[in-house]
């Protein structure tokens, strides 16, 4: 299957009921007609790296099948296109109309663009998802993308011609794609849609802090994306902790953790959800969390990072601090000199394509410890794994949420230096937390 | 189809003509015995995280067809094998022998690890390649690599044992392996199968250069592994080039490049070449090479390397140098500061699983360039556009190499 676009951004199709050829756009459901076939492989038309070594992009091939049996290929004036041709007429596409018609010339209008149905699909998915721009974390929401004349996709006020982009690079696809602007400078956009997730187990002062922690997420934290919750709860008691608008957009993934063990090394399953797969980027939140500002920025440096990222404790070298792996580094023989150890109570996965396999290292690594040395072998669980593994492959970013991240000792509210996330790690005991967190949450409804 | 690993390293396997079970090693031809299958999916009776969640790796099941039909199956002490058990006997693995039989004890011989059909392959493959130690860049060669008792893997001087290691992560296989020593500590290996290409078009010159580059990569750079040529000329010529202990070594990649162009682009076709992909590390050398000495730790420190590497070029500033790409990024916007380009006639590839991207995309901006540029610009230079590539996408490394190139 290879479909061709029209200059003007449409796709060549065939009227069902007609059988005319007829443009439609690249959202439409082609409810009244089906893509034209040319019936010869995109890659026997596209002009690729091996046409340049032989410096050869010339074409005469024949249709012999289908809606364009009979007409002959050439390359078109662009170097890229096609020209199709039949009886010394050249099909058409009729600017601002959907009309197609032969004409005795070949010039812009007469060049049709060969796709693969792979570059189909990727470029119908890029208008179903909203990305970002890599070198300056700008939006494009989906509104913002368009197919236009010349063969041009728009993505905000970025504009790429397709003819330099097909076949279009899907190595990282759905996550990232690269485009070439003038053909040649690099652009690189990251899929944006988030999913913001917790752990949330046992008793009910944690269950509360989960809620309050949801709370000032979608009301401080102005998010308006998914969210997911690890939990030994159901569905129904988790809803009826939230108000009625929340529920619709946190998913309730059961999980059977037995004890603090379990709670703690839950955050690291999240691949184990084959949902998860689809976002990017991911925020790994403990529930004693209350986000204080907008975390749209936080969330977008993570879609556009290349490494998971945790928040720097400043407090904790690798080379002394239990609590940060020093006690499994100095085992191993690591040499981690002044560097810092990160929080795991916080985590930004950009997404699971990538960095699944280091997640489930840190799972491993934490069962087999369980497993020869006791559950309790290490006091502070994950966060010591975590921090090994981050140190031995060099996977986390430490630098990316730490200015977004501060530990919550007190409840009064900054006047005008909110971070966005507030860990209540630094008080004592699972209701005083809870009761922190409500604290500073009243403190802030006041405020503003 | 789950096999079972002996404690001592060896699988469980059905003699074929008596139908008795016995041992045989992990890479045997199995010509005279087949595997047995338990008949019940190894993630079932493998230990994941899932089961350390629920604190619960106990196992109770009952095997219902095939050679191990009518025995139970219970997690064994060391919580990661399963006993098999049938009328109070332990089905047993005898030490140092090919013979199976049982026991009225469970103790460490009556030990058997579930394997899927993946974690098989890996074994194999592992035992069938040479590796390199990440943590050391020791090569560890095949005949080095043994299966031993209490599940041991043994690769040269590093031990692991296989209960701790499956399922395996295969992420990155068959280039890298992550394995636990002690169940923890983080050993990454990485396939030892190097390949140094070349790429050598046109006049006479040029491929008495090839051939010299090659003699001297045989000898002084005592380079064992496969070479390969990206050529528009026949084997049959390249044969002729060639010291005839040398011709089976040197596969001919036939290449239809045209003209100068074509010729300086050609080494980033590699990826379409299939074979290619099977190497690690890839070495590009351009053909004016002379190899002076043992080339065998650049190949394994490339091997061993996340990231692409090309040698630094410490007279080529990319904020002022053309020929590595400073006009492009220029117009692009790019302050490279103080960054120093590089000379793109020897490129490390650690391999094509994780690099044929950027190699493909200086192929198409290469490509693109070739038509869109001005009348007498060297956008399409190969190496103008590796270093714009490398620079945006910050994939090469320049001090991997540096050390061992020289003009």
């Amino acid at each position: 299957m290879t479909a061709l676009l029209t200059w003007q951004g449409t796709l060549l199709c065939r009227h069902r009921t007609t059988g005319g050829l007829v443009q439609r756009t690249f959202d439409s459901a082609l409810d009244d007609a089906d893509l034209v076939d040319i019936g010869i492989p995109a890659e026997q038309m596209q002009v690729t790296f091996a046409n340049h070594l032989r410096n050869d992009i010339d074409l005469s091939l024949h249709v012999t099948e289908g809606a364009l049996a009979g007409w002959s290929v050439t390359r078109a004036a662009d170097g890229r296109s096609i020209n199709l041709q039949r009886d010394g007429q050249f099909l058409s596409a009729i600017h601002r109309s959907e009309a197609i018609a032969s004409v005795p010339h070949t010039r812009d209008w007469e060049g049709f663009l060969p796709l693969s149905p792979a570059d189909v699909d990727a470029l119908r998915a890029l208008r179903g998802n909203e990305w970002m721009v890599r070198s300056n974390g700008a939006r494009v929401p989906p509104q913002d993308i368009r197919f236009s004349e010349f063969c041009d996709l728009r993505l905000g006020p970025l504009s790429f011609d397709l003819r330099w982009q097909v076949p279009l690079d899907l190595s990282a696809w759905p996550n990232r794609l690269t485009l070439l602007r003038d053909g040649w400078r690099i652009e690189q956009f990251c899929r944006y849609r988030p999913l913001v997730y917790f752990a949330a187990f046992g008793n009910e002062a944690i269950m509360r802090q989960f809620a309050l922690s949801v709370r000032s997420l979608v009301t401080y934290g102005c998010y308006d994306g998914d969210i997911a919750v690890l939990t030994d709860h159901t569905p129904e008691e988790i809803a009826a902790m939230l108000p009625a608008f929340d529920r619709p957009r946190v998913s309730v993934l059961r999980c059977d953790a037995r004890d603090r063990w379990a709670f703690m090394a839950a955050r690291y399953m999240i691949a184990d959800w084959a949902d998860a797969w689809l976002y990017q980027p991911l925020l790994y939140v403990d529930a004693d969390t209350i986000f204080d500002a907008d975390i749209a920025p936080i969330l977008r440096a993570i879609a556009c990072s290349d490494r998971m990222s945790a928040p720097v404790e400043v407090f904790s070298p690798l080379r002394t601090a239990a609590s940060v792996g020093a006690g499994l580094l100095q085992l191993d023989g690591c040499d981690p000199r002044s560097m810092h150890g990160f929080n795991s109570g916080t985590i930004g996965i950009p997404n699971l394509a990538e960095h699944a396999a280091t997640l489930k290292l840190i799972a491993t690594i934490i069962a087999n410890n369980a497993a020869l040395k006791g559950r309790d072998s290490l006091t502070f669980a994950d966060q010591e794994v975590a921090n090994y593994v981050s140190y031995k492959i060099g996977r986390f970013d430490t630098s990316l949420l730490s200015p977004y991240v501060k530990v919550g000792w007190d409840t009064s509210v900054p006047r005008d230096n909110r971070h966005g996330i507030l860990h209540f790690w630094g008080v004592t005991g699972s209701q005083e937390r809870a009761d922190a967190m409500a604290a500073y949450l009243q403190a802030l409804e006041a405020y503003t | 189809m789950t096999a079972l690993l002996t404690w001592q390293g060896t699988l469980l396997c059905r003699r074929r003509t008596t139908g008795e079970l016995i041992q045989r090693p992990v890479n045997s031809p199995l010509d005279d015995a087949d595997l047995v299958e338990i008949g019940i999916p190894a993630e079932r009776l493998q230990v994941t995280f899932s089961n350390h969640m629920r604190n619960d790796i106990g196992l109770s099941l009952q095997v219902a067809e095939g050679a191990l039909a009518g025995w139970s199956v219970t997690r064994a002490a060391d919580g990661r094998s399963i006993n098999l058990e049938r009328g109070g006997q332990f089905l047993s693995a005898l030490y140092r022998s090919e013979v199976v039989r049982t026991a009225s004890h469970a103790n460490d011989w009556e030990g058997f690890l579930p394997l899927s059909p993946t974690d098989i392959e890996t074994l194999r493959a592992i035992a069938a390649n040479d590796w390199v130690v990440r943590s050391n860049a020791t090569r560890v060669v095949a005949h080095d690599i043994r299966f031993t008792a209490f599940c041991g893997l043994k690769l040269g001087p590093l031990a692991f044992d296989l209960r701790w290691q499956v399922p395996f992560d295969l992420s990155a296989w068959p280039n890298r392996l992550t394995l636990l020593s002690d169940g923890w500590r983080i050993e990454q290996v990485c396939r030892f199968r190097p390949l140094v290409y070349f790429t050598a078009f046109g006049n006479e010159a040029i491929m008495r250069q090839f051939a010299l580059s090659v003699r001297s990569l045989v000898t002084f750079g005592r380079y064992e592994g496969d070479i390969a040529v990206m050529t528009d000329r026949t084997p049959e010529e390249i044969a002729a080039m060639l010291p005839a202990f040398d011709r089976p070594r040197v596969l001919v990649f036939p290449c239809p490049a045209r003209e100068r162009t074509g010729f300086m682009a050609a080494r980033y076709s590699i990826p379409d070449w299939p074979e290619a992909w099977q190497y690690q590390p890839l070495l590009y050398a351009d053909v004016d090479t002379i190899f002076d000495a043992d080339i065998a730790p650049v190949l394994r420190a490339i091997a061993c390397s996340d990231r692409i590497s090309a040698p630094l070029e410490w007279f080529s500033p990319l904020r002022t140098t053309v020929s590595v790409g400073a006009s492009l990024l220029q117009r692009d916007g790019c302050e490279p500061g103080s960054e120093i380009g590089f000379n793109s006639g020897t490129l490390g590839i650690p391999n094509l699983f994780e690099h044929a991207h950027p190699l493909r995309m200086i192929g198409r901006i290469m490509t693109n360039n070739a038509t869109l540029k001005a009348p007498g610009s060297r956008d399409d230079d190969d190496q103008v556009v590796a270093n714009y590539v490398s620079f945006k996408l910050g994939h090469f490394d320049t001090m991997l190499l540096a050390p061992y190139v020289r003009v």
